[in-house]
């Protein structure tokens, strides 16, 4: 079935100092959101035997960088951040 | 539209117009007001999904050269909710300074001010600074909705 796919599938972290540092990170959304998912699942376990905070369940919030993730990555093809602070350069993009 | 409709249908039974007439009329009616309610939610959809809250900084001294951010809408709609979660993680005794302070966060109202981002601002600046530094040189700060 082809379809074309809207959503962003990777996150590039860039970070440069001047010509001496370079270091590129890739992060492929898809992984991340499996990972995120586990986690999840983990804690809704562990929440079951062990409560860390009355009213305050970790799961939730792990839950809440799931939504903001998969809300970012509805959007493609576009620069998140892009800082230049004296000799350091860094960029986080989605594509 | 409700009034138009009783217009007609007052008009079919008064004669004034065949029943042919009024059900043309009628779907006539019916097209407009569909047509009506897909552009606003075009519109909404639009507002949403396509728009972004940009901030730029630059500047000519050694600090900051720049920094552009660029963060959509919809992803500030969902931060919100982190928002709300993390009031309650605020302990007690800061809440009470800061009240002290008159500052109260639950007053803030984090959904209402991205409604009104989003639907307010067609476009124009949130912040326009622009100053001169003896040290850094000149600094420009804009946010704006896009």
């Amino acid at each position: 079935m082809l379809t074309k796919d809207q959503s962003s599938r990777c996150m590039l972290i860039k970070i440069r100092h001047r010509d001496s540092f370079r270091l590129t990170i890739p992060i492929a959304l898809f992984v991340f959101d499996e990972i995120i998912e586990a986690l999840r699942d983990i804690l809704e376990v562990i929440e079951d035997v062990i409560s860390f905070k009355e009213g305050f369940y970790i799961g939730n919030a792990v839950g809440l960088i799931q939504e903001i993730f998969s809300e970012l990555r509805r959007h493609k093809g576009f620069r998140l951040v892009e800082v230049e602070i004296e000799d350091f350069y860094v960029l986080i993009e989605l594509k | 539209m409700e009034n138009e409709k009783m217009k007609i249908l007052q008009m079919i039974q008064e004669g004034k117009l065949t029943s042919a007439e009024g059900l043309e009329l009628l779907n006539a009616l019916q097209e407009s007001e569909k047509q009506e309610t897909n552009q606003q939610v075009n519109r909404t959809r639009d507002n949403s999904k396509d728009r972004f809250l940009r901030v730029r900084v630059s500047g000519d001294g050694t600090g900051i050269k720049k920094a552009d951010v660029n963060i959509p809408l919809s992803l500030l709609k969902v931060a919100t909710k982190f928002v709300n979660v993390g009031m309650g993680m605020i302990p007690k005794e800061a809440r009470v300074q800061m009240e002290e302070k008159g500052i109260d966060l639950e007053k803030i109202d984090f959904d209402e001010l991205l409604m009104l981002i989003d639907q307010g601002l067609s476009d124009g600046k949130l912040v326009d600074v622009d100053v001169t530094d003896p040290d850094q040189g000149r600094i420009l700060v804009e946010v704006y909705v896009d």
